[in-house]
């Protein structure tokens, strides 16, 4: 047992103070701690409810679920033709409910990083947050991001690209348009070890 | 595991208070190091009780559902987003009873000579040569069926590996696999094989341990090694609740004559850290090699399905060690192989997003990959932050940049020679590469920390077996140097890098610690 006092939960502590991960210059951490104390008080719950409605999230708040989402609408196809589009899939909330069973560790950072997209403009004296761009506007956002910027906003993108599109064709929605014939065996329901975690949101 | 076994299994979901156990051994894990002591250990009449961080699974209660989503968050030790810090590599580990066999290619090496002898001459490992571990090895291939697969089981990327490396003038090899008759050729070793084809050791040395008289507790999480007056003594654990993987507030304590810990190659050395095991050298917890694995991606015009079949019945063994003139790099340093990967994660490998990503995934079964294992030469560490969770460091050092590079090199030569109208290198930019001519541009593509993500699926080195206590955390005998009755059986023990898969090489050096663990204790 150990007898040092208790800490406050990771998460609780300011995102950009923790981890190499997560370092940023000064000037970067000035320019986002400016971007986030403007983005707080300009409230905009009404904004991000309404890029993931109905959404009721476990890890992620509001407005972090509705970043995500607005990511994912960018980097997963749209809607069309075989595809269903991340929304209808709700890639947000997939990745939202796979976070329940990280670390606070873990947690924290996926939450810094969506602080970093949407505020990352301000590295670059843009300062409009990357949900209220246009799609193509986002698309050069993110392009700059992955391929460009620096260290932190590389990780950024490359870690959030991967769970957006991970968890996009993991849905058998989405086999049909890349011709993926699925599993030979049967998905039991519930599943053996827990049907919680895994939980299809749609049924 | 058939029913004549379970009965010695303990699940979470049926342990309803906290629990005092009193054995000869206690086993921390249950992957191909523990199982085989374990094995070994309850044959010789020892009382032995496995304890397993992770669930159990297995394919008769058809918890084998070939999904990907699902099969990370049962068998994957992150749940497949554990990276090391700065996220340039992807830690690849078992995380349920089995381990990584549960997951792994089924790919059966030896190590090589050559490893052996650095490691005797290098690091004073003694009893682990090559004439020590024959027989081990040969004991090992017998209870894994290991053999070469036929031709006629190769899947259409191993068939054009075949072909690519051919015509390229790149020696190849059938791989030895550790499969049975029951093997469907499903594509999905991955995840968990839902038919008992693969020889994990869920089939072979777990419940030969079982039936030997071992005993096993699943959802058991071991948060440290008790330590008496410099003596291993027992562990203290605590239950986790399956479903939600939080402690279900039960908790184990185990008093034990024997620890062993082999909890594998990413978790052993963070749970002795947590033990506050004294650590005179200071390399525990330090060089971390994990093989990390560049993969590039070609454009057929026929289709390929790269999660079919099995994964890598063939491979050149060609680059395996490094060469070097007057002390600069020349080449090799890699095993390569055809890729396998089951359609999301393809999709989260490949380069892009919106649009031209999704042009990618719908000719996503044209998509053919070779990989590379690259045997490192630099090394990483890890530590613990406040709340004791591991932090691992690594960053691809500029050693093995240029094998990186190199290995890039060789997999689009051979995906060009096999018919590939293009390769994709999975760099932010998305280089195509389309001509043999262009292979310079490899030289420059970005690999940089954020730019390209490795896999690492086996580490080795943290707590490193030699001679000498101020080099090395283990003795020849797998036994703490510096805390008596504490064993590592798992490839932290490796002093470095096996260079090939070191499935089978974890096992034969666990046979060899039991033999030792049995001696000592009369």
């Amino acid at each position: 047992m150990s007898s040092a006092p208790p800490r406050p939960p990771v998460a609780a502590r300011h995102p950009l103070a923790r981890r190499r991960f997560l370092a940023v210059g000064a000037i970067g951490g000035a320019a986002l701690a400016a971007g986030g104390w403007l983005a707080a008080r300009g409230g905009g719950e009404a904004h991000y409810a309404s890029l993931c409605p109905a959404a009721r999230p476990v890890v992620l708040d509001v407005k972090e679920l509705g970043v995500l989402a607005a990511f994912c609408a960018r980097v997963c196809p749209e809607p069309g033709g075989a595809h269903p589009g991340p929304a209808a899939v709700r890639v947000a909330e997939r990745i939202d409910r796979e976070l329940s069973f990280h670390t606070a560790k873990l947690r924290a950072d996926v939450k810094a990083a969506i602080f970093l997209l949407e505020h990352g403009g301000w590295l670059h004296a843009a300062p409009t947050r990357f949900t209220r761009l246009g799609g193509p506007e986002q698309d050069a956002y993110l392009r700059r991001m992955g391929v460009e910027g620096r260290e932190l906003e590389r990780q950024v993108f490359s870690n959030l690209r991967l769970l957006a599109l991970f968890f996009y064709y993991v849905d058998d929605r989405t086999w049909g348009a890349i011709r993926y014939n699925g599993p030979y065996v049967p998905r039991v329901a519930p599943p053996a070890d827990s049907r919680p975690r895994e939980g299809r949101l749609d049924g | 595991m058939d029913d004549a076994v379970m009965d010695r299994v303990l699940e979470a979901d049926r342990v309803l208070a906290s629990m005092r156990e009193e054995v000869d051994v206690v086993i921390v894990g249950s992957g191909c190091g523990a199982a085989v002591a374990g094995l070994d250990l309850a044959r010789a009449g020892k009382s032995v009780l496995m304890l397993e961080r992770g669930g159990l699974y297995l394919p008769r209660r058809r918890d084998f559902d070939q999904r990907e989503d699902d099969m990370f968050a049962r068998i994957d030790g992150g749940r497949g987003l554990h990276t090391t810090e700065n996220g340039q590599g992807a830690l690849t580990y078992g995380g349920c009873v089995g381990g990584a066999s549960v997951h792994y290619w089924a790919d059966t090496w030896r190590a090589p000579k050559d490893r052996l002898d650095r490691w005797e001459r290098e690091h004073g490992v003694e009893g682990h040569t090559e004439d020590h571990l024959r027989p081990w090895f040969e004991l090992v291939e017998q209870t894994l069926n290991a053999h070469p697969a036929p031709p006629r089981r190769r899947n259409a990327m191993n068939r054009l590996f075949v072909e690519g490396a051919e015509r390229a003038g790149i020696e190849w090899e059938p791989v030895v696999q550790a499969r049975d008759d029951r093997c469907i050729d499903s594509g999905y070793c991955m995840q968990g094989c839902a038919y008992d084809g693969k020889q994990s050791q869920l089939v072979t040395h777990l419940p030969a341990a079982l039936a030997s008289g071992a005993r096993l507790f699943a959802d058991c999480d071991v948060e440290r090694v008790l330590i008496e007056g410099g003596r291993a003594v027992g562990v203290a654990a605590r239950f986790l609740d399956r479903r939600t993987t939080r402690p279900n507030g039960h908790r184990l304590e185990v008093r034990a004559k024997v620890v062993i810990v082999a909890a594998g190659g990413f978790a052993t050395a963070p749970l002795l850290l947590r033990s506050n095991v004294p650590n005179p050298s200071g390399q525990l917890g330090r060089n971390l090699q994990m093989n990390p694995c560049p993969q590039l991606f070609g454009l057929f015009d026929r289709e390929v399905v790269l999660w079919r079949g099995i994964p890598a019945a063939v491979g050149s063994m060609k680059y395996r060690l490094h060469t070097f003139d007057r002390g600069r790099y020349v080449e090799g340093g890699y095993l390569l192989h055809p890729n396998q990967l089951p359609p999301a994660t393809l999709a989260a490998l490949l380069p892009g997003f919106g649009a031209e990503h999704r042009r990618l995934m719908e000719a996503a079964p044209r998509i053919g990959s070779a990989i590379a294992w690259i045997d490192d030469l630099g090394s990483g560490s890890v530590r613990l932050d406040g709340e004791g969770e591991p932090i691992w460091r690594w960053s691809l050092g500029a050693a093995d940049e240029l094998t990186v590079r190199d290995a890039l090199k060789k997999e689009a030569t051979v995906l060009l020679h096999a018919g590939a109208g293009e390769v994709i290198v999975p760099d932010p930019a998305g280089t195509r590469i389309s001509e043999l001519k262009e292979l310079s541009r490899l030289d420059t593509v970005d690999l940089r920390t954020g730019s390209m993500t490795f896999a690492c699926p086996h580490p080795a080195g943290m707590c490193r077996m030699g001679r000498d206590p101020s080099t090395s955390v283990v003795d020849s005998s797998h036994e703490v140097h510096a805390v008596r009755g504490l064993y590592v059986c798992d490839p932290s023990v490796f002093p470095t890098a096996v260079s090939v898969d070191p499935s089978e090489t974890i096992m034969a050096f666990s046979h060899v610690a039991a033999e030792g663990i049995l001696r000592r204790m009369g």
